[in-house]
């Protein structure tokens, strides 16, 4: 049974409740550390699952579900960022104004999100794709357009960038 | 010691969820869809298929993918600039070849306020164009498109997402695009960059982030910026209150390629923040520019709006112990000053002076007096 048997059996709207369930938490802190912004970050996922919704009956099933929401996420990510706005006036919720859990550990202060959220998109968006979503560099290569060895070079040279922020903490290769 | 960072930003961020108000917001919109399908779809047909008539019939009548024609693939009257742009244009800037693609820069124009670039990324192999000629490769396609070519040699034809301009960082604002060009293989890209506030010699370096597999750095070019007399700035007029706000304009730049206005509105204490939104919408989406009798209105083409000082955007837990944001004006004592950057296709003929407003009481007329270059002015 491939994935898209499994998947229409499930009526559309079914299929959004659990693609929110299952996905919703992890999107939309992959928006946030793209946009730094709480409130773009809301705007993204919606705009994500919304776009999930209406392009049910196109998704074929060539990649996981899960690569397909974080392609559409990533895309409406881009798309705010792009608008003009975005980038002229800071109305955002930045890191530092969400609250942290009280029992958050040592190593989970703000220093790693920060350094990683101001890498610059070349450099974040593969970092985010491999280290948080968890996808393959040829998933990524795949997803961003570009060969499997630019997504490879762009991981190398982020976690370069990383190193001299996080002298205490690394990336597992 | 080390830890999965998907564990260290969950942790992190554990209280970003996706939570039932997110949930519900999307269902409604879900919701919407569902009813208006069939509406919606006509009604874009019909859009889509005005859009590619006009957009068709300025391809045919300029039988160009330059720089400004390049922009009326957006909407056709975005292609609208005077003919002094024209000396404002740098052509045939940089080339290199890489194993399977050519890239040159075409065409880039710097007006003070954006610089504007367009660059084609050509598959040698090709036998035909990637499209019909205009066809816009990157936005609302059943599938993406995949360049094959540019990809082997790890070039980034669509959009750029930084660039260098005279030793600065800078990064793209607005519209950006990638066509099918007329030569076989070609995508053509246009993009924009901010450079306001950058204070450039007359003759500058700009890189862009093109760069192939074994390419020791990125493409670097060199231009001046044309003939600057046809920019400047107008003497901003006295500040006009308006019912319970005064507008202030603070900057106007014409180019030949828009214009460009910064205005603030100061809105009076007491004055809740809905309506505060509300008049800054006002001036943001509808307020036009026009000749001093309303006519001859300069059409949009870009906008923006969002408070600046004594208002701010905060979270607010509410009694079910969920959260959501709300604007809250930080001093009631004070002013909330709102600030709207609207961008306009320029005119044929410049009037005497702009009414730039968005009724018949809500406006400001604006002298068209020069004040200096805004060359001269930093």
């Amino acid at each position: 049974m491939t994935r898209c048997d499994e998947f229409e059996r499930e009526s559309p709207d079914l299929r959004l409740e659990r693609m929110m369930t299952q996905y919703g938490d992890g999107l939309l802190r992959l928006c946030f550390m793209m946009l730094s912004d709480r409130a773009l970050a809301e705007d993204a996922v919606q705009e994500a699952f919304l776009r999930a919704y209406q392009a049910l009956d196109h998704f074929r099933g060539d990649s996981s579900e899960y690569t397909w929401l974080t392609s559409i996420a990533l895309n409406c990510c881009r798309s705010l960022r792009r608008k003009a706005w975005f980038r002229r006036v800071d109305l955002g919720v930045p890191l530092e104004n969400i609250p942290a859990p009280g029992n958050v550990s040592d190593l989970a202060d703000d220093t790693v999100l920060t350094a990683v959220m101001h890498l610059a998109p070349r450099y974040r968006e593969p970092m985010l794709l491999h280290y948080y979503q968890g996808m393959l560099v040829k998933e990524i290569a795949a997803l961003l357009q570009v060969p499997e060895s630019t997504v490879s070079a762009r991981l190398r040279r982020a976690r370069i960038k990383l190193k001299e922020d996080l002298k205490e903490w690394y990336f597992d290769e | 010691m080390s830890r999965p960072f998907r564990h260290i930003a969950d942790e992190r961020l554990a209280d970003l969820r996706m939570d039932e108000r997110l949930k519900q917001a999307v269902r409604a919109r879900a919701a919407v869809g569902r009813r208006r399908l069939v509406r919606r779809r006509t009604l874009r047909l019909a859009v889509v298929m005005l859009l590619l008539l006009m957009t068709a019939t300025a391809f045919a009548l300029t039988r160009g993918f330059g720089l400004f024609e390049l922009m009326g693939t957006v909407m056709p009257h975005f292609s609208q600039v005077r003919p002094e742009a024209e000396e404002l244009v740098r052509r045939d800037l940089s080339s290199f070849s890489f194993p399977h693609v050519d890239v040159a820069v075409r065409e880039a124009a710097y007006d003070g306020r954006y610089l504007r670039v367009a660059y084609s990324v050509i598959d040698r192999a090709a036998t035909a164009p990637l499209e019909e000629p205009g066809t816009d490769l990157t936005s609302d396609r059943e599938e993406i498109f995949r360049f094959v070519a540019a990809q082997q040699d790890d070039i980034r034809w669509t959009t750029l997402d930084w660039a260098e301009v005279g030793g600065e960082h800078v990064n793209p604002l607005g519209m950006s695009f990638s066509v099918a060009g007329p030569n076989n293989g070609e995508a053509i890209t246009w993009v924009q960059f901010d450079v306001r506030g950058l204070s450039l010699p007359d003759t500058f370096t700009v890189r862009l982030p093109l760069r192939g597999a074994d390419t020791p750095h990125e493409l670097d070019f060199t231009m001046d910026k044309g003939d600057m007399r046809h920019v400047y700035r107008l003497v901003p007029p006295p500040d006009k209150r308006i019912g319970n706000y005064i507008i202030s304009i603070q900057e106007v730049i014409i180019s030949p390629i828009r214009t460009y206005i910064t205005a603030h509105l100061i809105v009076d204490p007491g004055v809740p923040p809905q309506k505060i939104w509300e008049i800054a919408d006002r001036w943001m989406s509808s307020a036009t520019l026009a000749d001093e009798d309303g006519g001859n209105p300069q059409r949009w083409t870009d906008t923006g709006a969002g408070a600046v000082d004594n208002m701010d955007w905060v979270r607010i837990s509410l009694p079910d112990g969920s959260f959501d944001f709300e604007d809250r004006i930080v001093d009631p004592e004070k002013p909330v000053t709102m600030k709207v950057i609207p961008e306009y296709a320029p005119p044929d003929v410049y009037p005497e002076a702009f009414r730039f407003g968005h009724s018949e009481q809500d406006f400001i007329l604006i002298p068209f007096v020069k004040l200096r270059s805004p060359e001269r002015d930093r």
